[in-house]
């Protein structure tokens, strides 16, 4: 048999499909995500660049564990991953100030005195980033108070709190993503997308439980070097320390 | 009898709002603090709430509307 019968054997048995995409559904947005799309298209213009590293939460899973067993009596929230990795980044971000920043009007940068937070969250189909302010100096509890808070009320918000955030935790790990980059939320200069950990912790030390961070760099503002720097910094800060975390931030506190 | 106009005081919830719920009628009695209205704006959604006990006394708006930042949202009536 040729090409050519083959084809024509081939047409005899499977018709040409019915082209079209089916009867249109129109999707009406919200004024929320309507506001997120004109944003994003904004945000394209960032010269971006993304780095990429593991952190080995073995131990902080093993603390979460420890603090669900101790503290149901209690009624305290215990910290997510997000509200540690929340915490890392505030006190990461006090000694990388250029990642604590925005761009400036005539080239450079202008960094800020506050670290504010924001944690991405979705409620109701809507994304909305509402702010931890003063990360920097609040424990992984109170920041675990605050964005149980928050999520709970998602999405009404006052504009207060959507606003004057300095950087940006996004983290896709409930969904089982293990990694992802994430848009820079402009006029911030950088972005943390954290992914799932990626074997389950168990209880037992020698198991690494790897996470991968992805830091989104404005390059305008930040070199590679600048953001390997910080990325190191909250990777230290969430394998080597994670109890620390739990405390209020005390500049002295050795890790 | 003090006329209260409750508005969204929140100058920067953008060029419009739209409503989205409106949770009491015309005539209710409502207490200080109880919601009243919750709006869309392009930002985040807000409640708006009593500022005073009162008496519905004007409901200018409807679920669906889409009103101005500063419009009146309700009219009370204090006791």
């Amino acid at each position: 048999m040729n090409a050519a019968d083959a084809q024509a054997q081939g047409q005899a048995q499977a018709p040409a499909p019915a082209p079209g995409k089916g009867e249109p559904t129109p999707v009406a947005f919200s004024r929320i995500r309507r506001t997120m799309a004109r944003r994003m298209a904004e945000m394209a213009t960032i010269p971006a660049f993304y780095l990429r590293v593991d952190a080995d939460v073995a131990e902080l899973l093993e603390l979460r564990a420890e603090l669900r067993a101790g503290g149901a009596a209690t009624g305290e929230p215990v910290p997510s991953v997000n509200d540690f990795v929340i915490a890392a980044c505030g006190r990461a971000l006090v000694d990388h100030p250029l990642v604590n920043a925005s761009l400036g009007e005539q080239g450079g940068a202008v960094t800020h005195a506050r670290v504010n937070v924001g944690c991405a969250l979705s409620a109701d189909g809507e994304l909305l980033v509402p702010t931890v302010y003063d990360a920097d100096a609040k424990s992984a509890r109170e920041i675990a108070r605050e964005t149980r808070e928050l999520v709970a009320r998602a999405p009404r918000f006052s504009i207060d709190e959507l606003r004057d955030g300095t950087f940006t935790v996004s983290n896709l790990g409930m969904f089982g993503v293990h990694g992802f980059d994430a848009i820079v939320n402009g006029p911030q200069v950088a972005i943390l997308a954290v992914g799932a950990a990626r074997s389950a912790g168990d209880g037992t030390r020698s198991q690494a439980s790897p996470m991968q961070l992805s830091l989104g760099c404005d390059h305008r503002v930040l070199t590679g070097t600048d953001g390997a720097r910080f990325l190191a910094d909250v990777k230290d800060l969430l394998e080597q320390a994670p109890r620390a975390l739990l405390e209020p931030a005390s500049r002295q506190v050795a890790v | 009898m003090a006329r209260i106009e409750v508005r969204l005081e929140e100058p920067d919830a953008g060029e419009e709002l739209e409503i989205v719920e409106v949770s009491v009628a015309l005539g209710a009695n409502v207490a200080e603090g109880d919601e009243l209205i919750e709006v869309a704006t392009d930002k985040a959604n807000m409640v708006v709430s009593a500022p005073a006990a009162g008496t519905v006394a004007e409901l200018p708006v409807a679920e669906g509307d889409v009103v101005a930042p500063d419009a009146v949202l309700i009219v009370l009536e204090s006791a």
